[in-house]
């Protein structure tokens, strides 16, 4: 049942990798998932930012939002210490020994939960977060099932990078094109005030530079005014013609 | 297998980079290939809003004539790669095939010295950035292991280029080109033109390949005459003739 159940939810998890996704959809479902499949009370998911800040994606309930709030603003808690390890973390029962988190331990029984479980999400030596189960009364989870959310983590992580890489793409892409972009239109706009000001385009270089750090603005910024404003920008034209008399 | 290709590739352009002691360009990325294949040219151009094909390294009097007839005709190889995001292999421009495709271009890129070109687009995720073309003066089909060691140029081109980029402190202008300054001039004189005709940008590049086209002559050369101010270019009056000069354009 276990295993049908989770196959399932790997070719559901399998097409949210292909076309529109969506990283924050794609763990809000993980996490509802988990719930189902693990028979456990409640699920969330900590994601950690490129400088290593640890913030809360995606939770099955209200109350596991909360934990996991507190968790983050206590720096104290199961799934911080899951991610900081790289290992699994759980406590079947957290009235036998509250001493490892006292400050969580006692927020978590006043939200109604007793175990938890949290598996890293990991890929070789990268961390990027923690998804933890709860459970309303103490519970162990079996070893067959700590096997497969451990491999359910796994999926999620490399959807993570996945979805990562492809926005890293898009921003590398964007400014390849952007560099260009200005590239030409400097050149552009040295063709364009050369003939303007009837200067040699080396001056008029020399001009836009001048005119750009007097006016606290940028050379692609005076360059594609220049060019959107055929007629205007006097005070540049009449800079560059007294410039060379 | 593809590790030890790429690791081969670029044991070529760190050994280029050696020799002329300098660190590695796009310039090297462009030498490199064109040592390691015998090219007679070989082209590394990126794509943009404001210009679908520029190029920012060229080897090879050959290919700065490719890259100038693509630019003024519109049409050729490297366009087709961009547009399609994929390998563009011709191994005979001669053929009827190819002049069919590119019936301008084909035949003048034979004429230019050129027979056969395999485009490569760089490509990042699903947008292509730019080609690598690499051209031979033969009729040739680059052999799958050839085309492998190939792609890896490329990757390496795009690397290169984009590398800079990604350092937070790199700003817009820190694009590092190669010695490709002759193509600036093209868009300086774009500049001229624009002003001299008081048109948009790209009435004013039109009119420049249109210049160079029925002229016969190459764009590179026509943007050289349009900045050193012995060519300049007349606005068309309202019933078409042009001002001054009757062809519109006035030599000094």
């Amino acid at each position: 049942m276990l295993y049908r159940r989770t196959a399932q939810v790997f070719v559901e998890l399998a097409d949210t990798l292909v076309a529109g996704f969506d990283v924050i959809d794609f763990l809000q479902s993980l996490a509802e998932r988990a719930v189902e499949i693990f028979d456990v009370d409640a699920a969330g998911i900590l994601l950690a930012d490129p400088r290593g800040t640890l913030t809360l994606v995606a939770a099955s309930s209200e109350e596991v939002r909360l934990l996991e709030l507190f968790q983050l603003q206590e720096e104290e808690g199961p799934c911080l210490d899951c991610y900081r390890s790289g290992t699994e973390v759980t406590c079947a029962d957290l009235s036998v020994d509250p001493s490892q988190w006292p400050r969580f331990s006692a927020a978590a029984r006043e939200l109604g939960f007793s175990a938890v479980h949290a598996f890293p999400l990991r890929l070789r030596d990268q961390v990027l977060g923690a998804i933890g189960l709860f459970n309303a009364a103490p519970r162990e989870l079996p070893e067959d099932t700590t096997t497969v959310a451990q491999a359910l983590a796994d999926v999620a992580t490399i959807g993570i990078l996945n979805e990562r890489t492809l926005r890293e793409h898009q921003v590398v892409t964007e400014q390849l094109h952007f560099a260009l972009n200005s590239r030409i239109l400097l050149e552009q706009a040295k063709g364009m005030l050369a003939e303007r000001a009837r200067i040699d385009v080396g001056e008029a270089f020399a001009v836009l530079r001048k005119y750009a750090r007097d006016h606290n603005r940028t050379l692609s910024s005076v360059s594609q005014e220049l060019i959107d404003n055929r007629a205007g920008m006097t005070d540049l034209i009449a800079a560059a013609r007294k410039r060379t008399g | 297998m593809e590790q030890q290709r790429a690791e081969r590739v670029w044991g070529l352009i760190y050994a280029h980079a050696r020799a002329d002691g300098l660190p590695i360009s796009i310039d090297t990325i462009c030498h490199a290939c064109a040592d390691a294949f015998g090219a007679t040219g070989v082209t590394i151009a990126l794509t943009g809003d404001l210009a679908v094909y520029e190029p920012v390294s060229v080897t090879g009097p050959a290919a700065h004539r490719l890259a100038d007839l693509q630019i003024t005709l519109g049409e050729g190889p490297a366009l087709a790669a961009l547009t399609d995001r994929r390998t563009v292999l011709v191994p005979d421009l001669g053929s009827p095939e190819a002049a069919v495709r590119w019936p301008v271009l084909a035949p003048a890129a034979v004429e230019a010295g050129i027979r056969s070109v395999h485009v490569f687009p760089l490509l990042l995720g699903a947008i292509a950035c730019g080609v690598l073309e690499i051209s031979h003066a033969d009729t040739r089909l680059l052999t799958p292991d050839e085309i492998g060691d190939a792609m890896i140029f490329a990757d390496a081109a795009l690397l290169i280029q984009t590398h800079q980029l990604v350092n937070p402190d790199a700003g817009p202008t820190d694009l590092q080109l190669g010695q490709v300054e002759r193509w600036a001039e093209v868009h300086q004189a774009t500049g001229m033109v624009a002003a001299q005709i008081d048109a948009d940008l790209t009435t004013a590049f039109v009119r420049l390949r249109a210049h160079a086209y029925v002229a016969g002559r190459s764009l590179r050369e026509v943007a050289q005459d349009v900045v050193a101010r012995t060519l300049r270019m007349e606005p068309w009056t309202p019933n078409g003739a042009p001002n001054g000069a009757p062809n519109g354009e006035s030599e000094d």
